[in-house]
């Protein structure tokens, strides 16, 4: 294992950062595989998962029974039918209220510094359960640019990006002439002996064996039949859930897939008839093939999201950022079913029981993956950072 | 010996003439400095047991050489050309007297200040990239390239080095411990929130240093919002009246990108006090500090506020700062050999000390070495890469034997890229358009806002050309790293580990399997494999052996074996470039 050897010695030298001292204790491990749905741009907890009487907080989105002990808005009805494997966390609180900031805060619970970049909880989950595959064990879909990735981390840790779900993953073309060539490459390579070139050489036999083996297809959406893909919904969401489910399969422990178009400051009802029904499309059917594949019971899926929005309707009709109360939602692995946690006040404005942070919400996902929460670990100028920066475990949802 | 040249090679006149210049001043003190830095090393080695590197070959020299100070491999031309005359010294001073060393240079700096096209607050960054350059390409020393960056008041077109404040516009504190970290490799961002936890530094202190930075406005409209809301309120009617869409939102950016907005200049009556959590007992939540240099030699805050700026900026460059000579060598050597002196370069000192080097007498003998050529750098490096450990093979394990064997940057590894696509890659160069931008935003007090319009269509359709006449491959600018900001060629580059440029030389050089597939299938492999390619049409009059010999010299620097002819012997052109691109001598530095 060279790679292995240079990796750790690179990793202790240059990141003082211990690279295997940490693996989780599979035990603990309740959730081997996270698919964590990001919808940028923020959505409106009033209108999805945290609806009320009001109608004038409401404008027109209305309550519906689902088969949890709550209610949620009539945008969601497929989701309604499989509450029962969820939990909404109603009573999510911060204060950070502009886009970037909070996305970066959503995903490394830490503030965004302009001198210090922080992991993204993708790469702690790969970090930590470094296994040494071809492939890294976070993929972000639909990803933005300005995602944190491995921060301070090694950068093996940074996410494998999929652009778009339905191209797969770039510049993956198997040409025929590849086994001749590697044959070549081989030959003149052979000159150099070295542990740089030796890693490269693992590089290069890993993704030629990654090229020709069955993993590869994980990332082709289009082997699955097309009732199926209809079912997800042909949105970029859709897709991606179906890619994540796929890579569930293939035992990925990351996947995070972003969906855009939620900041909804003019027009708030209409666009979330369609964002929502991309959201109910998409998680309904993901939830449902885990579960008769039966994966629900070692995948978590986490819908999540930078900050909630304004109970009271603008101009516009739309509403405005509000990071003061919003929901986040558990599904499957590790956490109780059917049930609401937190709740806000009669207008959603106000968190009036058991806050939680986005810290909180990161040491519980990153505490159900089988992670110690409580560890230190240093950053490459030597300075301690934490998975959540000091978040708590929400014991009471767990199952 | 010098005239002989002449007369080889008519190319070479204008280096040569150059050369001859320096040569006085490079034989009496900078080859001594050479000398003695490989002694200091040889008795280090000697002291460890361990044995001086070998001398490496010609072919391995001259490439190493071009990626170090030109950023890009050489071409087979260039490659045969240095073969006939054979002295390393010569091409040293041919490499840091061409452009390639400015662009090269730059991306150094650019990862060093965090350069981006757009500054903080959006303002173009254009001015200030191009103040960059100019400052390389005419080596202003680097002590006052720092001072003048730390002193820098005007707006991002009467004085483009405003766009060291730009960048952090807004966030005075983080803008403090960047300066720490790039120009004294100091970390001392822990104490922005709370002490050290194993350091020497306290908040108080923290807050003590960037008093020296308060009376800094990097908002200042010099009271010209009046002006700007008038025209807001034309605007505001053509809207109304449907003349124009979108006029009021236009003045908004005009106003920005005008320069009319961020002006950087002194505040004099603005004070930083503590934040209101404030924990320790030295001082209280909301108390005013007054600021002091807790290293080095004292400079405190006196009763002439406007002196603040300019005393910190001393203190900062003066030569007894306890790290900020240190700082630049370390990451200059860093550059040239491939591994720091001092491990890591954002953080070299434990409060105001050194923090144990690979090499302590070397390294304060580097520091001297920069303080007597008064902080040129060209001269600095020359020093540096006429060593002989420089010119020995390089070590593959890290044990201070050579330089070390390590992967191109992504800079280097596109701009080789690039070398190869279109032969000469410093041919295109992008406009010096600071004057342009200059007297393009006239006093608002003289401008209706339909003129105002007016000139921000044209800034608008000026900031786009800045590509003009650049090359292309397929979609994207076959042109070096340095002019590269977005688009498809950026993201190759952060594929391969370039700086983000959000954080100080944030870049890495670590594999991943997304670089070995963009290797192997992207379009520029793609591009480079074409029989169409250049390189593909050189080849159609060469002999066979020839045509292989010309494509390893043009990929890896060395010819074929006759056991590697005889391997390629029937393997098509595109293969053997495939082949090439891919192997370890062309993406590591031999």
């Amino acid at each position: 294992m060279v790679r292995r050897t240079f990796i750790q010695a690179l990793a202790a030298s240059t990141y003082g950062v211990k690279a295997y001292a940490d693996t989780p204790v599979a035990d603990n491990v309740k959730a081997k595989n996270i698919i964590y749905i990001n919808l940028d741009g923020g959505m409106s907890h009033i209108d999805t998962f945290d609806p009320k009487d009001d109608k004038e907080v409401m404008g027109d989105t209305e309550k519906i029974i689902t088969r949890g002990d709550f209610q949620i808005g009539h945008r969601l009805p497929k989701l309604a039918e499989v509450m029962n494997k969820a939990v909404v966390i109603r009573s999510t609180t911060s204060k950070t209220g502009a886009h970037q900031q909070a996305q970066y805060l959503s995903r490394t619970s830490y503030k965004q510094l302009g001198t210090i970049t922080h992991p993204s909880l993708g790469s702690w989950v790969s970090h930590l359960s470094d296994r040494d595959k071809a492939i890294p064990d976070f993929v972000l879909v639909n990803g933005i640019s300005t995602h944190p990735g491995s921060g301070f981390l090694p950068k093996r840790q940074s996410p494998l990006p999929i652009v778009d779900p339905k191209d797969g993953l770039k510049n993956s073309k198997v040409d025929d002439k590849l086994q001749q060539r590697m044959a070549l490459l081989k030959v003149i390579n052979s000159k150099i002996n070295a542990p740089i070139a030796d890693t490269y050489n693992e590089f290069y036999d890993d993704t030629v064996r990654f090229l020709k083996s069955k993993d590869l297809e994980l990332f082709d959406i289009s082997k699955e039949p097309s009732a199926k893909r209809e079912r997800y919904g042909t949105s970029r969401l859709g897709q991606g859930l179906l890619l994540a489910k796929r890579l569930v399969k293939g035992d990925i422990k990351f996947i995070e897939v972003s969906s855009g178009g939620w900041d909804t400051h003019t027009d708030n009802f209409t666009k979330l008839d369609d964002r929502v029904k991309e959201l109910d499309d998409g998680v309904s059917a993901l939830v449902q093939d885990l579960e008769s594949e039966g994966l629900l019971d070692s995948t978590l899926i986490v819908i999540a999201t930078e900050f909630g929005r304004t109970p009271k309707i603008n101009v516009n009709t739309g509403r405005d950022h509000y990071p003061k109360a919003y929901s986040t939602v558990l599904i499957g692995a590790g956490v109780k079913g059917g049930m609401s946690y937190g709740e806000t006040d009669n207008t959603a404005s106000k968190v009036i029981k058991d806050p939680v942070t986005i810290s909180d919400i990161n040491a519980t996902i990153a505490h159900l993956a089988g992670l110690d929460v409580a560890t230190k670990h240093a950053s490459p100028t030597g300075r301690p950072f934490e998975i959540a920066d000091k978040g708590k475990i929400i014991t009471n949802i767990i199952s | 010996m010098f005239i002989q040249r002449i007369y080889i090679n008519i190319n070479m006149v204008k280096f040569v003439t150059l050369f001859a210049i320096l040569t006085v001043n490079l034989f009496s003190l900078e080859v001594n400095h050479s000398n003695n830095i490989d002694k200091i090393i040889s008795n280090d080695l000697k002291y460890k047991k361990l044995s001086m590197p070998k001398k490496s070959s010609d072919d391995v020299f001259v490439r190493r050489a071009f990626l170090d100070i030109v950023g890009r491999i050489p071409t087979y031309e260039e490659g045969i050309e240095f073969k006939k005359y054979n002295d390393r010294a010569d091409l040293v001073e041919y490499l840091i007297n061409s452009q390639g060393y400015n662009e090269s240079m730059f991306n150094f700096y650019a990862d060093n200040l965090r350069l981006k096209k757009r500054l903080n607050g959006n303002v173009s960054g254009e001015t200030y990239i191009t103040w960059v350059r100019e400052e390389i390409k005419k080596n202003t020393p680097y002590n006052i390239l720092v001072k003048d960056i730390l002193t820098a008041q005007g707006t991002i077109y009467s004085n483009p080095a405003v766009g060291y404040f730009l960048r952090d516009e807004g966030m005075l504190l983080d803008n403090v411990s960047n300066t720490f970290q790039a120009f004294a490799g100091m970390d001392v961002s822990c104490a922005q929130c709370h002490d050290h936890p194993f350091d020497d530094w306290s908040q108080m202190e923290y807050y003590e240093l960037s008093a020296f930075f308060t009376t800094v406005n990097t908002r200042s409209d010099k009271g010209m919002r009046k002006e700007y809301q008038r025209l807001r309120k034309e605007a505001e009617a053509t809207d109304k009246a449907k003349e124009t869409k979108g006029a009021l939102n236009e003045i908004g950016q005009f106003w920005q990108q005008g320069g009319y907005r961020n002006n950087v200049d002194s505040d004099l009556k603005k004070v930083l006090t503590l934040p209101h959590d404030y924990k320790y007992r030295d001082g209280d939540p909301g108390e005013v500090i007054k600021a002091v240099t807790p290293v080095g030699n004292k400079v405190r805050e006196t009763r002439k506020r406007n002196k603040l700026q300019p005393s910190f900026a001393q203190w900062m460059v003066s030569e007894d700062h306890p790290t900020f000579t240190a700082n630049i060598v370390n990451r200059l050597w860093n550059k040239a050999f491939g591994f720091a002196l001092i491990d890591n370069l954002n953080n070299i000192s434990e409060y105001d000390e050194l923090r144990e080097s690979r090499n302590d007498k070397l390294l304060l003998y580097l520091v001297d070495v920069m303080k007597e050529v008064k902080y040129d750098l060209k001269k600095f490096n020359s020093i540096l890469y006429n060593t002989k450990f420089y010119g020995c093979e390089t070590d593959p394990k890290d044990n201070f034997q050579g330089p070390i064997m390590r992967r191109m940057t992504a800079a280097q590894l596109w701009d080789s890229l690039i070398t190869l696509y279109t032969g000469d890659i410093d041919k295109w160069q992008p406009e010096n358009r600071i004057e342009k931008f200059r007297y393009m935003f006239p006093d608002l007090t003289t401008l209706n806002s339909t003129q105002a319009l007016k000139i921000y269509k044209d800034f608008k359709k000026i900031e786009k050309d800045y590509y003009k006449g650049a090359p292309k491959a397929g979609k994207v600018f076959a042109i070096r790293s340095s002019h590269i900001f977005d688009g498809r060629a950026r993201n190759f580059m952060l594929e391969f580990g370039g700086s983000d440029r959000e954080l100080i030389e944030n870049g890495n050089q670590e594999a991943n399997i997304m670089q070995i597939l963009t290797l192997m299938n992207s379009g520029m492999t793609n591009e480079l494999m074409s029989v169409k390619s250049r390189l593909g049409k050189k080849l159609l009059d060469l002999k066979r052996e020839e045509a292989v010999d010309y494509v390893f010299r043009s990929y890896i620097g060395r010819s074929p074996t006759k056991e590697e002819q005889q391997t390629f012997k029937g393997v098509g052109f595109s293969d053997i470039v495939w082949v090439l691109i891919n192997s370890h001598e062309f993406k590591l530095i031999i």
